[in-house]
């Protein structure tokens, strides 16, 4: 008889539809690395508002037939990653950054503005480190914004120049953000004296509502007029330190640094997390993310310092060069490292307001320099991608040979 | 290693326009707060304050008193 149904043909077909029998090799690994994102966020309690949902979105778009990877288009997940591929959850992300942040202490000491863009080599020499290793401009350019500790613009950067490493990116971001306690302070003893760390800075200066108000919306004229391919970032940092600062729009205040950024957080992680396959993340590439990223990290934290110093000695000895470590943008973790290292040389030194100032500056800094790459590597109106990278970079090395004289 | 030469361009000008965005800023900072500057607010002359209705808490303490009272 045709179409016969056996026992063991009907136990074959099932035993065919589940996911033990599509289990390859490389979804095994992929679903322990997302068991080790778990374990680091829950037990080590590293960044686990982000590693929690990255783990397990890697977890559900490793298990096969599920559908729940980023490219599975139908599926779940699929339409949560639209929202990083059409660039909306790092803005929105920044929208409630910006409702959380306190930019009270760089304007009451405006010059760690400074510090935050000191901090920004970082991501510069990690890029022409990546090229050295074999990436291409567009993907090294991704990388190294890494060096920028800043999440959502790791993502929105990685999104915009090099999709195909968004999941390594994205861990190596935010798990280095998570070691910022261990990374920073030996590079900061390093590079300071006992005598520097041991500088007391004088009480900030209070600073009026008015000057509160009008600074964002200088920094976006001023951001955006220079550079407009930094406007969703830069745009809704602002626009949600606008709602803190205007002391008028409490409800939109209330949601952004609370509900918005909670929901916009899970649905950003998850996707990260769905991005990232065996095919994606199994690579030599991976690993050589996951060393550039420690070392961007580390020449921010040198970059921030070494400034510091300077401006120590520009200053008279005002100013500590600890803060300037804190010009990354792991907010507020990075200043808390400073008050550690800080009061390790002096117990009764009290630096974590001071080195608020440049932790601010440098989410600033960051989104300025995803800015630049993008104006430099993202798309533009002419004929071809690479085309306007390469006027730019055209345009100054024929500046550079006219000033050298050559 | 062909892209290493417009790599350390791009360093140049990415770190030149930081330094520059953020020196703007800094300007601007430097500008709003001579235009606003801080004014600690004045001291308030000392008025009565307003009138509260304690006489619950009264009649408290006066039956806690009561009953110390009695118990001694």
């Amino acid at each position: 008889m045709e179409n016969t149904i056996t026992v063991s043909s009907a136990f074959n077909r099932i035993v065919e539809m589940t996911g033990f029998a599509s289990l390859g090799p490389g979804a095994c690994v992929m679903i322990l690395v997302a068991l080790v994102l778990l374990y680091l966020a829950i037990e080590k309690e590293f960044e686990p508002l982000l590693l929690l949902p990255i783990g397990f979105g890697c977890l559900l778009a490793n298990l096969p037939l599920t559908m729940m990877t980023s490219g599975d288009e139908g599926g779940l997940l699929f339409y949560f990653y639209q929202g990083v591929r059409h660039e909306i959850w790092p803005p929105l992300i920044f929208l409630g950054v910006g409702a959380l942040t306190d930019f009270g202490p760089l304007l009451a000491n405006p010059i760690t503005l400074f510090l935050g863009a000191a901090a920004q080599i970082g991501v510069y020499i990690t890029l022409v480190v990546a090229v050295a290793l074999g990436f291409s401009l567009k993907q090294a350019a991704a990388i190294g914004i890494i060096g920028g500790a800043d999440g959502p613009t790791a993502i929105f950067l990685a999104n915009k120049l090099a999709p195909e490493l968004l999941g390594p990116i994205a861990v190596a971001a935010y798990s280095y953000m998570s070691l910022v306690p261990i990374i920073q302070p030996p590079i900061m003893r390093l590079l300071t004296s006992e005598k520097e760390r041991k500088i007391k800075m004088e009480q900030l200066k209070p600073v009026s509502r008015e000057i509160r108000i009008v600074f964002p919306i200088a920094v976006t004229i001023v951001c955006l007029l220079l550079l407009p391919a930094s406007a969703p970032l830069i745009g809704m940092l602002m626009l949600g330190n606008l709602f803190r600062e205007s002391g008028v729009t409490k409800r939109l205040h209330d949601t952004a640094e609370t509900h918005l950024i909670n929901i916009v957080t899970i649905l950003l992680a998850l996707s990260v997390g769905a991005s990232m396959t065996a095919e994606s993340f199994l690579t030599v590439q991976t690993i050589k993310i996951i060393v550039l990223g420690l070392f961007a990290f580390c020449a921010a934290t040198a970059g921030g310092l070494l400034l510091g110093k300077l401006l120590k000695i520009l200053s008279g000895g005002k100013i500590n060069p600890l803060i300037g470590s804190a010009g990354v943008s792991a907010v507020p973790m990075a200043a808390r490292v400073s008050q550690k290292v800080g009061a390790q040389a002096d117990p009764h030194n009290f630096l974590l307001m001071h080195a608020m100032g440049p932790n601010v500056a440098g989410v600033i800094g960051t989104a300025v320099a995803a800015g630049i790459m993008l104006a430099i590597f993202g798309q533009s109106s002419l004929a071809s991608p690479e085309g306007h990278a390469q006027m730019v970079i055209a345009s100054g090395v024929q500046l550079l040979r006219s000033l050298v004289g050559g | 290693m062909a892209n290493l030469e417009p790599a350390l361009i791009v360093t140049l000008i990415g770190m030149s326009i930081i330094f520059l965005v953020l020196g703007i800023l800094w300007l601007t900072v430097f500008i709003l707060d001579k235009v606003f500057p801080y004014k600690a607010p004045s001291a308030q002359a000392e008025t009565t304050p307003p009138a509260v209705d304690d006489t619950q808490t009264v009649a408290v303490i006066q039956a806690a008193l009561t009953a110390y009272r009695k118990q001694r």
